[in-house]
């Protein structure tokens, strides 16, 4: 505790938000709006269809109706909806710290014994304090082909 | 037991073996020990970060205890399985990059770095770290205990040396590879499941003589089975949907989860890693919950839920293809445990000991440390498995709904409401273990309280627990 920063507030002169939060904001709100899109789907199809008689159920591919559009169908569109999500919604950036942004002039967390020293001032020596959500001209985001080529695991 | 079924399965354990040995020859230096032992060295790419998420979130009770119940409970239960398709994408859209940036920022490796960072307060810290050490090391032994069972019923050796069989193999691996060895295991353990699956369905389907038949079959015998509420008709849609928090959003607040948020090395390896998580978790969940409703017609009669998948891929596949299969509740159970086990390790060497114990420790003393306590919590859950809990799927949900309960959100309202402090996570901390466990006895005794899931009112009251707690101290902005 004692070798956190206790002097949070009122730093005099205020940093800028990092702008890469504004993107990952967004981006978690997109999977708020996903989840509750993808429960509408499962209880709408569940219930809606699969509260009739059982007598008056009909089948697709042997399945009843209601668990195909369900469970099946829904789970398909789902995998479409984030493959279309990485490939052409969600912003590329780079994930190192940015001192530029932080809001101390150190890290508040102590140096762990494991790890080597403190993150040095600057961490790649290619990319100075710009705006980080605009990592290289190559890969701002959407639809740019060659942002999505790339192997990367 | 059968030769040819075992062939393939210590194939699986030599290969499991292996790459766990190599990854640990892996391990670098450059990032520092404690970042390369319990996170691996932040280097994951997209695939392996979505096979080790969907594996360690895909336990005993996804391959034996869930299909055997939807065996029992018909496609009511397959249909609250696929709830969890949620958990391939939500935890790493949610958490996403201001969680990867920060705990970069903060040095974090494990998640209570991040809530120590955020919160500035050991009260914080040391309840985290408790309330893991508790509710994991239950839901460790309770696997460790589905692994015996399963190596037990597969070979036909006792109970003790199947356990200490599945003992050894995982704790070599985790105790000398570390996050990279079990990543790396996890996403060939990962790979299994898929396969296995697939072989299975296809298998019972066959025996079944095609799907529309089994449908036959299964109105014939109850048509309560083909419904969604069950054989019983006594799963209500509130119940089924409260599952949406407990397997599916709630998992953001799994510590075992969201340590994996931390590792990826790139926002691509993220979004690739989303997009694989989902359609993987969603295609075994699918698949092994169908196979438990299919296989009803094909084998009647069995009573143990644990015991329909085994005994119907043994019914219905060749023994060397049964190997293969049932390798795939194996590969799940051992990609929990490993993950568990580390998990836990960590809590203890970097959240106790090197925070509170011996803080100025060397790099050669932590890595001793390290070594040390993985490998002997290995040993005690062996010891606690010996004499076997009985219900594996309650423990295991237990443990998973007093967690969510706990962690919610102090960890995404910590990320993303600047207001949220230590006073309300401390609440929302307490709130949510404390009515856990007090609704969970109440729902023992007297039924599903407001007919949901235990997990349900203890998230919606640790919410508010944060929210009061926070505004009711200082409103002072969080600076991330």
């Amino acid at each position: 505790m004692q070798h956190h920063q206790n002097t949070q507030h009122n730093q005099p002169n205020e940093r800028p938000q990092d702008p890469r939060f504004k993107t990952a904001h967004k981006e978690a709100w997109i999977g708020v709006a996903l989840a509750v899109f993808n429960f509408v789907w499962w209880y709408g199809f569940a219930y809606g269809l699969g509260s009739k008689p059982v007598d008056e159920y009909t089948y697709i591919l042997g399945l009843p109706a209601w668990f195909f559009w369900s469970c099946v169908v829904g789970f398909v569109l789902m995998s479409v909806i984030t493959v279309v999500l990485a490939k052409f919604v969600l912003t590329d950036m780079p994930l190192d710290d940015d001192p530029a942004f932080r809001p101390y002039p150190a890290p508040p967390a102590s140096p762990s014994p494991g790890s080597p020293s403190n993150p040095p001032a600057n961490p790649s020596p290619g990319s100075p304090s710009n705006p980080p959500t605009n990592p290289s001209p190559g890969s701002t985001h959407d639809t740019n082909p060659s942002s999505q080529k790339g192997p990367n695991s | 037991m059968n030769i040819g079924v075992l062939i393939p399965l210590i194939i699986f354990l030599v290969a499991i073996f292996a790459i766990g040995f190599i990854a640990s020859k892996q391990m670098s230096g450059s990032t520092g020990f404690l970042q390369e032992y319990f996170l691996g060295g932040r280097e994951l790419g997209g695939f392996v970060l979505a096979m080790t998420m969907v594996a360690t979130y895909g336990s005993a009770s996804s391959f034996l205890g869930g299909p055997g119940t939807a065996y029992t409970v018909g496609f009511g239960w397959a249909l609250l399985a696929m709830t969890q398709v949620v958990t391939g994408y939500f935890v790493l859209l949610v958490l996403g990059k201001k969680f990867a940036i920060l705990s970069r920022r903060y040095d974090a490796v494990t998640m209570i770095d991040f809530l120590k960072a955020r919160y500035n307060s050991p009260a914080v810290a040391i309840l985290s770290a408790a309330a893991i050490i508790i509710f994991l090391f239950s839901a460790m032994t309770a696997q460790w205990v589905g692994g015996g069972r399963l190596i037990e019923s597969l070979t036909g050796l006792s109970y003790t040396s199947a356990l200490f069989i599945f003992a050894v193999s995982v704790l070599v691996y985790v105790t000398i590879g570390g996050f990279r060895a079990v990543a790396l295991t996890d996403a060939v353990q990962g790979a299994i499941m898929v396969i296995g699956t697939l072989i299975l369905l296809i298998g019972v389907i066959i025996a079944g003589g095609g799907v529309p038949a089994i449908m036959q079959d299964l109105l014939n015998e109850n048509p309560n089975l083909v419904t969604p509420f069950g054989a019983d008709r006594s799963l209500t849609p509130a119940y089924v949907s409260s599952f949406w928090i407990l397997v599916g959003v709630g998992v953001v607040g799994l510590p075992q989860m969201v340590v994996r948020t931390m590792s990826y090395k790139s926002s691509r390896a993220m979004h690739r890693a989303l997009a694989i998580g989902t359609i993987v978790t969603g295609f075994i969940m699918l698949n092994m919950h169908l196979i438990g409703v299919f296989a009803r017609p094909v084998m009647p009669g069995i009573d143990v839920g644990d015991k329909v998948i085994p005994l119907v891929a043994l019914e219905v596949l060749p023994p060397w293809l049964a190997g293969i299969v049932l390798a795939a509740p194996m590969a799940a159970i051992m990609s929990t445990v490993d993950s568990l086990l580390l998990l836990v390790s960590s809590a203890i060497v970097k959240d106790v000991y090197l925070s509170y114990v011996k803080p100025q420790a060397t790099e050669k003393q932590v890595k001793t440390i390290s070594f040390g306590v993985t490998g002997v919590l290995g040993i005690i859950v062996f010891l606690l498995a010996l004499q076997p809990p009985d219900l594996l799927i309650f423990l295991n949900l237990f443990a998973f709904g007093g967690l969510e309960a706990a962690f919610i959100w102090p960890i995404v309202l910590g990320l993303y409401w600047k207001y949220g402090n230590k006073t309300g996570a401390l609440a929302s901390m307490v709130t949510g273990i404390g009515s856990y466990i007090a609704i969970h006895f109440y729902n023992q005794a007297y039924g599903d309280l407001l007919g949901v899931h235990t997990v349900t009112v203890p998230v919606v009251l640790s919410l508010i627990a944060y929210i009061i707690g926070s505004l009711a101290t200082r409103r002072e902005p969080f600076r991330f």
